[in-house]
């Protein structure tokens, strides 16, 4: 299930919200369901083959900023959220890996099939 | 100043043998008198690229998709116009531009399958550097996914049908042709 040597680290709930900022060339218009939506392609690892980041939403609160300070620098860009249960139902791994410039950084460890990526999407 | 990947295509292009880039002119004269035409997309990828103005031949992509001028090929140039001009790191997570060679595999790919009533697709990245076609209409949602050596990931979901099918496309296009023809079908349907 885990790669790059991370496992899944259980003292992120299965409710904790995982937030993913979303390009806008990712945002695509779902006419089955009448909205603008994040593509599958948008839930990718990254090109290098490590893993997908998110940031922890419950620790970006806890550190009293808001959903808006991780889009920071990005202008255009959405922000998806995920629960980490969800992404774990999907056969992944969710992992701590703070930065410096983003102390709440996660990974999504695990292949990212197509079913996979469509069932982030809920 | 051109993006990394306009400048790759047009590298490509220049590359070729003044024979090859004399058919290529002759391809763009001859087929590429289409609406979708190979002035839009000269027009976006110049504004995108800060007024930058390609060598003469001057739309590397309408090169690849020529020869129609159904009502999806429009809207598909000037979705693949919009790709070129990404450049590196475009989604913020270390992206690549796009991969022309990916571009030209699935457009290729579109003039097998599509038909001319076919809705066009979104036309989006992938942060490996290639390129996915995506539609989500008519109660179908259907996703193509350019990946390396001309080889397709397909994941089609029919709601109304109750079809789902997913799997990888190379050489045999059939059962793509046959998810884009439900698709059309509904199109068809819906617009009588």
């Amino acid at each position: 299930m885990a790669d790059h040597g991370l496992n899944d680290d259980p003292s992120i709930a299965d409710s904790e919200a995982l937030w993913r900022r979303i390009p806008p060339t990712h945002c695509v218009l779902d006419r089955n369901l009448g909205r603008v939506r994040p593509s599958s392609a948008a839930f990718e690892n990254h090109p290098n083959g490590s893993p997908m980041s998110v940031v922890l939403g419950k620790e970006v609160i806890a550190a009293g900023r808001d959903a808006e300070s991780v889009l920071k620098g990005h202008e255009g860009y959405a922000l998806a959220s995920f629960s980490a249960g969800l992404a774990r139902q999907c056969g992944q791994a969710v992992a701590r890996d703070p930065l410096d410039e983003e102390p709440a950084h996660a990974l999504v460890i695990g292949k990212k099939t197509g079913s996979v990526k469509r069932a982030v999407l809920g | 100043m051109a993006s990394a990947g306009l400048e790759k295509v047009l590298r490509e292009v220049a590359s070729l043998s003044e024979s090859e880039q004399r058919k290529l002119r002759e391809v763009l004269n001859q087929r590429l008198a289409v609406k979708a035409s190979a002035e839009d997309v000269l027009q976006q990828t110049t504004m995108d690229n800060g007024g930058h103005k390609p060598p003469p031949y001057k739309d590397p992509i309408a090169l690849f998709i020529g020869g129609s001028d159904d009502p999806w090929v429009r809207p598909t140039v000037q979705g693949l116009a919009r790709l070129v001009t990404l450049g590196p790191n475009w989604d913020s997570y270390g992206a690549p531009p796009i991969d022309v060679s990916r571009i030209q595999a699935a457009v290729d790919l579109l003039r097998a399958i599509m038909r001319p009533e076919t809705p066009a697709p979104a036309v989006l990245a992938t942060s490996s550097g290639g390129l996915q076609f995506e539609w989500h209409e008519n109660g179908v949602d259907l996703e193509i996914e350019a990946g390396a050596s001309r080889d397709f990931h397909v994941s089609f979901e029919d709601h109304h049908r109750g079809e789902v099918w997913e799997g990888d496309v190379s050489t045999d296009t059939n059962g793509v042709a046959r998810c884009i023809a439900w698709l059309s079908d509904s199109n068809e349907s819906r617009d009588r």
